[in-house]
């Protein structure tokens, strides 16, 4: 299995590795969304301009989410997160995601490992490979 | 047909940042029709472009930081 990602232009023209992926709406909808692959990331964590924008409602955190400026304002958010996989067919992410509250806090919502953990992660600038790998996908590391 | 409209956003986003962000920092934009809606609260640029592009089932929000700034992003 593997999941294709892209490097995409952010805030202040950093490029940064993002996966495209759909999230469960409160309506029931899929909603675009892109997620930044963040390996440094414990969890994968939503921000709260794509909880508004899907009209998302949580129950209050179990764990605390800490970024670089400190503890942020997060709820917890069950819902369903869903990536086209390489061959066409989908893969299903359900479960209970931080999300913030904070507009500031996350300008982007981040995939973390404890989805990421679940496979092997290629991320390679100078190939412009964005790769998560799973199943029958592996990767060699090779002398040139 | 979402993910095939999603891309075409996506596309045109990353073929206009360098002229969007710089316009609309601190505001919330979607992206729809190959069209940026701006906004101060998210709901609002939402519903500005879905009435623009009602057939378009590929927007997707961004939020862009008023401050430009390197970022750090573990949590």
């Amino acid at each position: 299995m593997r999941l294709n990602g892209e490097r995409l232009e952010c805030d202040n023209g950093v490029v940064r590795p993002v996966l495209r992926a759909e999230i469960q709406a409160a309506d029931g909808a899929w909603r675009a969304v892109e997620l930044l692959v963040d390996c440094a990331a414990d969890r994968t964590v939503l921000c709260a301009h794509v909880v508004e924008a899907l009209k998302l409602t949580g129950s209050p955190p179990i764990e605390t989410v800490v970024g670089v400026g400190g503890p942020v304002d997060s709820i917890i958010v069950n819902t369903v997160i869903r990536v086209i996989r390489d061959d066409g067919k989908l893969v299903l992410f359900r479960g209970a995601f931080a999300a913030c509250r904070e507009r500031t806090a996350l300008d982007m919502s981040v995939l973390g490992r404890d989805i990421l953990d679940m496979f092997a992660l290629v991320l390679d600038r100078r190939a412009s490979v964005v790769a998560i790998l799973g199943g029958q996908h592996t990767y060699r590391i090779v002398a040139v | 047909m979402a993910r095939e409209q999603f891309d075409r956003n996506s596309a045109w986003l990353q073929a206009h940042i360098s002229e969007i962000y710089p316009l609309h920092r601190g505001k919330h934009i979607c992206i729809a029709g190959q069209e940026v809606f701006s906004a101060d609260r998210i709901e609002d640029a939402i519903r500005a472009a879905t009435a623009a592009h009602p057939e378009d089932a590929g927007w997707f929000t961004r939020f862009i930081p008023a401050v430009k700034a390197i970022r750090i992003y573990a949590t």
